[in-house]
């Protein structure tokens, strides 16, 4: 009885709590509390004794190391890695988004690409990984990324047009253009597995009479695709912004990645590397929330 | 009679338009895929053929790619020699890996999906900064915020059990992030139009909600298997027994330069499940794509 009291807008909210709450939990506690933990620690020299971890508090010692006396820090990790995002940032996302387009056309072997885009999700959590410590795999699989002297591969491929190039004598500058290019495509297809899924997933929401009503209305492919599948797909352009964003940031092959990681747990100093994980968490927040204040006007929602 | 004739002749001429379009445009769409693809194969081919490769081939320079001389299953067998020797059933390992990955995998969806909706659909106070906070939560690399992680289980006193493992993985920011941007797509009539006709939130939750977003939590599950999956070696787990199958394999193939083949065949065996997931649910995906609740 009592239930039936309550206006629609407070049943609302609290079906709203209620459902949330073991998520909001989970999270607070594994997510939210490490991460403020962690912003306090960056203040703090941590060192691990006999009777468990010393902290000495710093104020901002760590930052100030960070920013002013190392300048490797700037200058070798933080401004490449954000150059990086500058350039790889579109092409994954423009990429897969075509290649979603594409794997979501009705055709013949449609699912066996779909496997293929979606393995360098699989390989690189995986494999990479468990095999680091296995010199000659790890020449092997990165030799055919090229980033190492291993043999082989787009390594090999990359290798040959340098030498034809160098046959017809063309610059320098043209060599390392192209090189770089066949890298970075690498780069780019093997980076926007998750992308792909994500479109593709958005794709199959959007109902198929919209197409059908355009095409009694008249209304060729292009147009289709511009005015229906462009803006209907528009929020998961977003989350694949967002989690394109965070996934060059913060994968593993990330050399700042690597550095926090060292700092932290080889040689030991915790603090230092939460104030490096800070600063470019905070570096990282900035253009995110830029760009979600942009972009996020734009995005075309049914009900609004 | 009329008009359904001029329907009929409507229709015809416009399957045939569609099968000269893709005529021209199917031989670009698949020479692209196909280059694209070639990128993204090419380690997978390489370590499947190095599975089967006999130990002279593997020392062949440059290597050969996509070419075996000899085919051999050796690297296999030695595989499974290796796995019996092992001190701990290794069973023991499978079943670990199977449990934390389906465990952790079925009790995210489930909360992130529950969590998702009322943020993408209700009002309740403290919603918007609630997202916001899981938003910014996505950028923390793990790396961060391990330390403090492990602090919070010691507590806890879940270090060295799967529950150090599984119960992280439930909160797992991307996975609500999805699915909160997936359900604000669903039109707010739909949801009205289940609560004319009866239906407790429960109901439209399950019965209107979860099949409209199917293809975002089938995209979700695959993730977070993905993630579990190939989980080695956790900072919260000691005991041998409680160990996963990555981590057990990864000793294996670990082994020195000798063991390359089998390194190669322990990757192949690791690999193809999520894989194989991979298309189980992606077929499923293509089933339902064309069941979309609303008829403007």
């Amino acid at each position: 009885m009592k239930n039936k009291k309550r206006t629609l807008a407070q049943q609302n909210e609290r079906a709203g709590l209620l459902y949330s709450l073991p998520f909001i939990i989970g999270f607070v506690c594994f997510t939210l509390f490490p991460v403020i933990q962690s912003f306090l620690l960056s203040f703090h020299t941590v060192s691990a004794s006999a009777n468990g971890m010393v902290m000495r508090f710093e104020s901002w010692g760590n930052y100030h190391r960070l920013l002013f006396e190392n300048a490797s820090y700037v200058r070798d990790l933080l401004l490449p890695s954000l150059k990086e995002l500058a350039i790889n940032f579109p092409c994954i996302l423009i990429f897969s988004f075509f290649i979603a387009v594409m794997l979501n056309h009705q055709f013949r072997g449609r699912t066996f690409f779909r496997v293929i885009f979606f393995l360098p999700v699989v390989v690189s959590s995986g494999v990479i990984l468990l095999v680091q410590d296995n010199q000659l795999q790890t020449n092997m699989l990165s030799g055919i990324t090229g980033s190492a002297s291993g043999g082989g591969g787009i390594s090999q491929f990359t290798d040959t047009v340098t030498d034809l190039l160098e046959d017809f004598a063309v610059g320098e500058w043209l060599i390392t253009f192209v090189t770089s290019a066949v890298d970075r495509i690498y780069d780019i297809v093997t980076s926007s597995g998750i992308q792909i899924l994500i479109y593709l997933a958005g794709l199959q929401t959007i109902s198929p009479s919209l197409y059908e009503a355009s095409s009694i209305e008249g209304a060729t492919g292009w147009e289709n695709f511009w005015k229906i599948t462009f803006p209907m797909i528009s929020p998961m352009i977003l989350v694949n912004a967002v989690y394109t964003i965070v996934d060059i940031m913060g994968g593993l092959n990330n050399n700042l990645v690597k550095q926090i990681y060292n700092t932290s747990f080889v040689i030991g100093d915790y603090g230092y590397g939460s104030a490096m994980g800070w600063i470019y968490f905070l570096i990282i927040g900035l253009v995110l929330l830029l760009f979600l204040g942009v972009a996020s006007r734009m995005v075309y929602y049914e009900d609004r | 009679m009329k008009a359904s004739h001029r329907f009929r002749m409507w229709r015809s001429a416009l399957r045939k338009r569609k099968v000269n379009r893709s005529k021209a445009g199917s031989f670009v769409m698949f020479t692209f895929l196909i280059v694209c693809a070639a990128f993204t194969a090419l380690p997978l081919i390489y370590t499947v053929v190095t599975a089967f490769k006999p130990l002279d081939e593997l020392w062949l320079f440059p290597p050969s790619l996509v070419t075996v001389n000899n085919p051999t299953v050796k690297n296999f067998i030695d595989m499974f020699v290796l796995m019996a020797d092992s001190t701990v059933p290794f069973s023991r390992y499978i079943f670990n890996t199977v449990f934390i990955t389906f465990a952790g995998m079925l009790l995210h969806v489930i909360f992130a999906t529950m969590c998702a909706y009322p943020l993408a659909k209700k009002q309740f106070p403290g919603k918007n900064l609630f997202f916001g906070l899981v938003t910014l939560a996505l950028m923390f690399n793990t790396y961060v915020t391990s330390m403090p992680n492990y602090l919070t289980m010691a507590n806890l006193g879940w270090v060295d059990t799967y529950l150090a493992v599984i119960i992280p993985a439930i909160g797992a920011p991307i996975g609500l992030y999805l699915m909160r941007q997936f359900m604000e797509q669903i039109p707010d009539a739909v949801l009205e139009a289940a609560r004319v006709d009866g239906s407790s939130e429960w109901q439209t939750f399950w019965r209107v909600v979860i099949p409209q977003v199917k293809p975002a939590w089938l995209t979700i599950m695959i993730f977070s298997f993905n993630g579990l999956w190939n989980l080695q070696q956790s900072n919260y787990i000691y005991s041998e027994e409680l160990k996963t199958l990555p981590f057990a394999l990864g000793q294996i193939a670990n082994g020195g330069i000798a063991r390359a083949g089998v390194s190669a065949a322990v990757t192949m065996l690791l690999l193809s499940v999520p894989v194989l997931f991979f298309v189980a649910t992606q077929s499923n995906i293509i089933e339902t794509m064309n069941s979309s609740g609303i008829k403007e």
